[in-house]
């Protein structure tokens, strides 16, 4: 039929724009990674490509990229989760305090888990069930969770060194900064395996696809059977399990759970997901995307710092980063809804 | 009549693709010019371009004979232009006033003179008869009196040129009157108005001349009195339409859905029952509550008391997911809003609602994914590239097959379909009746929401009419007609002929 005709053909052509554009975007950030190190390789002569370097670079970025993992779910829902980085701090001392009292190992690391957790599942009750906006929700659970880390640590550093203990000092210092496979720090491996397993759950499961639903259209989501409060709430949940993680990781690297650990992370977990591709207007996002967008900043600031450029300088960079990254996708989105 | 506008050979080309070709239209003060032609046909673009949304990329605009170059949209408004699209721009939050007259109130140094903009605001209101109060909050008045509010914003400006794009699509037939009213108002003071709308037996109302495009051609420009809507319809869709519904013959079997007292804070419904293989229509006024009829029964909204009974089993319907488990689906009437997620893939959305089934082992098959989207695809003949297309780039018919794709995946009994052709074009229209006929052949029973009163005399076996939340009367098709149908839905009691 010839008005079936001229539409699909109309189509086919704006499918080829789109298409590219995705694989463009994935190339974007991957480009501008690619483009960073080389720049940055050759202004140092060559060090910041060495293998200790960029395995430096691996270890700074992950509990960044962890949290910047359980960032992109809630992201992809439409929402956002402020307090990531107070739950960062609170899993952390969780975890830190249990060892303290005895509780071994891997028990204090599942209790800081379920603290993230609990710390999730308050914050997707909040924002599916009392119907806050996401952005007020966890500002004030940032706070809370904040001021919970305080009353856990009294104000002070969780330290495991106090204990006295070598092997348990040693086996946790192994967490947090250990290396296997050679020179491969512990924490970044943990770092790739979850970031197999989440963007399996992402891309591969009935799960992640509602996730998707539910970011693109709420009540069309609804609408279709799915249940959009249980599939936010576990987003959340999933957000707060990954800052737990990374504040477990962090304390380990220090041997002692430092109680504002963690403060402003959430922000750079975000950053790192929107470098990534990821929508802060939901529906869109993944984790390989988030890694990327991790590695970009840490490239930047590891660079930066090789160059010895100002701390403060380096922080305005970043800032311009992360704006063009977020312009970017706004008019991405834009000539997308316009050519309709 | 003086000549206002004089769009000459305008193409205008998107990426591989010819929005238009050569197109050239005029408008006279005073006139009211159709626009009409299929989705995809080039109208909106001719219109955007005329606005200062798009540029042309040859071509000539004049204005009362003066060549000018509209580069964006605020000199269209400089040049007196202005359009009223079918989604409005207005602030739901402020006033009637405030958003007539946004950015532009008038001050008394540097404050907003309130009285002033009242005083001024009332003036255009009074100008249009509209008994809209100046201080209203938008967000508090019916759709129609926002497109009233557009109007008069757009007089506001002094506007001599007029675009309407699909003015009726949402209104009623009273609301349309009125709207028709105001459009003959604006003729008389010399406003000439670009009409564009699919519902083609209003335009004998209103229109002095048509113009057609198809396929971003230019058909041609015709006196209204002078073409048949038979003819109008041949030139835009290039083939006879017959029929505008197919005809068919039903096989309509037992009694498969029922529902009984069915009471929210909108509704109050003691009875309704639909055969397999029947179409039942809900006519009614907008707001008298056949959504939220519709809604209640599917378990998206809170409901005091129900009963429903599917194949005669009385079912308990508190979530939606209990009603799909129970065969029943519902399409919404706003297919963009809630019925897709329109920047996901065709095939996401067809597997949408059925997601669960198509895992193995908690992770998705993939292969049985693309392979339930292929056979809706092919079955339901929606025209896309691929099922990995973005639902946005699809024509309102393609997105409305989607939809309907999405919910045949369950194993429907009951299908309630809202508003099944709003936005839709008229080749379109016809797939989907047929599509409707080829489900009530498989047995299930549709309730069908309809505001077009001919599709619902077109489609229906039996007619419901609704008037405040209630059931106001019931038509066999064969006594059905426009007037009765009216005169239950706007709650008048004694209706010639049998009730119900």
């Amino acid at each position: 039929m010839l008005r079936g005709a001229v539409t699909s053909k109309k189509s086919v052509k704006m499918g080829g724009i789109k298409v590219k554009s995705d694989l463009f975007q994935k190339f974007l950030a991957f480009g501008v990674l690619i483009v960073l190190s080389i720049f940055f390789g050759i202004l140092t002569k060559g060090i910041f490509l060495k293998v200790d370097n960029i395995l430096t670079i691996a270890l700074h970025v992950t509990p960044y990229a962890i949290l910047g993992f359980g960032l992109t779910f809630v992201l992809i829902t439409g929402g956002t989760d402020l307090s990531a980085g107070s739950v960062l701090g609170f899993g952390g001392i969780v975890c830190a305090k249990a060892i303290t009292l005895g509780v071994s190992i891997p028990v204090s690391i599942v209790l800081g888990i379920l603290a993230g957790v609990l710390a999730g599942l308050i914050n997707g009750l909040f924002v599916t069930k009392l119907n806050v906006t996401p952005f007020i929700a966890t500002l004030g659970t940032q706070f809370a969770f904040r001021g919970l880390t305080q009353l856990v640590g009294q104000g002070k550093p969780v330290s495991i060194r106090a204990l006295g203990d070598e092997k348990i000092i040693s086996v946790f210092q192994f967490i947090g900064s250990g290396t296997i496979f050679g020179k491969v720090p512990f924490p970044t491996v943990i770092m790739i395996v979850t970031a197999i397993i989440l963007g399996i759950i992402l891309s591969k499961t009935a799960f992640g696809r509602r996730l998707y639903a539910v970011g693109s259209n709420e009540e069309a989501a609804r609408l279709s059977g799915i249940n959009v409060i249980k599939t936010k709430l576990i987003a959340y949940i999933i957000c707060g399990a990954t800052a737990s993680m990374a504040g477990i990781l962090l304390a380990a690297r220090l041997v002692s759970a430092q109680s504002n650990a963690g403060q402003g992370y959430e922000l750079e977990g975000i950053a790192a997901a929107v470098i990534g591709g990821t929508s802060v207007m939901g529906g869109e996002g993944g984790i390989l995307g988030t890694v990327i967008g991790a590695f970009v900043m840490g490239v930047l600031r590891n660079g930066l710092n090789l160059l010895k450029v100002d701390a403060f300088v380096q922080m305005v960079i970043i800032g311009i980063i992360i704006v063009l990254g977020v312009w970017y996708d706004t008019a991405r989105r834009k000539k997308q809804a316009e050519s309709v | 009549m003086a000549e206002l506008l004089k769009m000459c050979g305008i193409s205008k080309s998107f990426p591989g693709v010819k929005a238009l070709s050569n197109v050239s239209i005029s408008l006279n003060a005073g006139e009211v010019h159709a626009l009409c032609g299929e989705n995809g046909a080039g109208k909106s673009t001719l219109m955007k371009i005329l606005s200062g949304v798009y540029q042309a990329d040859e071509g000539e605009i004049f204005i009362n004979g003066e060549k000018v170059y509209i580069e964006n949209t605020k000199k269209a408004q400089q040049l007196g232009i202005s359009i009223i699209f079918q989604e409005f721009n207005l602030c739901p939050h402020l006033t009637v006033a405030d958003n007539i007259w946004l950015d532009r109130q008038p001050k008394k140094g540097p404050f907003v003179d309130d009285k002033k903009l009242i005083e001024q605001t009332q003036e255009i209101l009074d100008e249009l008869g509209l008994t809209i109060s100046p201080k209203a909050l938008v967000r508090t008045l019916s759709v129609a009196e926002q497109q009233m509010v557009e109007i008069a914003k757009a007089i506001s400006f002094n506007s001599k040129i007029l675009i309407l794009d699909e003015p009726t699509a949402a209104l009623t037939e009273s609301e349309i009157d009125r709207l028709f009213n105001i459009i003959h108002k604006l003729k008389s003071k010399g406003v000439g108005m670009i009409y564009i709308s699919h519902r083609l037996e209003e335009l004998a109302r209103i229109a002095d001349r048509v113009s057609v495009l198809r396929d971003g051609e230019y058909l041609g420009t015709y006196l209204y009195k002078d073409i048949t809507i038979d003819k109008l319809v041949h030139l835009m869709v290039g083939r006879e339409l017959n029929e505008k519904f197919p005809v068919y013959k039903r096989k309509i079997g037992d009694v498969l859905f029922e529902a009984r007292n069915i009471i929210n804070n909108k509704v109050n419904v003691d009875y309704i029952k639909v055969r397999s293989g029947e179409i039942l229509g809900i006519a009614g006024l907008m707001g008298a509550g056949r959504t939220e009829l519709a809604r209640a029964i599917f378990g998206a909204d809170k409901t005091y008391h129900k009963e429903i009974f599917v194949d005669g089993k009385l079912v308990e319907i508190n979530s939606i997911t209990s009603a799909i488990k129970n065969g029943i689906a519902y399409i919404t009437e706003d297919r963009k809003k809630d019925g897709l997620a329109l920047n996901m893939t065709v095939e996401r959305n067809i597997n949408m609602a059925y997601i669960s089934n198509l895992c193995k082992n908690g992770f998705i098959d993939e292969d049985a994914a693309k392979k339930n989207a292929e056979k809706y695809i092919k079955s339901l003949r929606i025209k896309t590239p691929s099922m990995h297309q973005i639902m946005r780039n699809l024509s309102g018919g393609n997105q409305q097959k989607t939809v309907l794709a999405k919910w045949l995946c369950n194993d429907i009994k009951v299908l309630i379909f809202d508003e099944p052709t709003r936005g839709i074009d008229v080749g379109s229209k016809y797939e989907i009746y047929e599509l409707m006929n080829e489900l009530s052949d498989k047995g299930v029973a549709i309730i069908m929401i309809s505001s077009d009163l001919q599709e619902i005399l077109g489609m229906s076996d039996r007619i419901v009419v609704m008037c405040n939340g209630r059931i106001s009367g019931e038509l066999r098709r064969e006594e059905a007609t426009q007037e009765k149908i009216l005169r239950y839905a706007a709650g008048l009691q004694n209706v010639e002929g049998k009730g119900a």
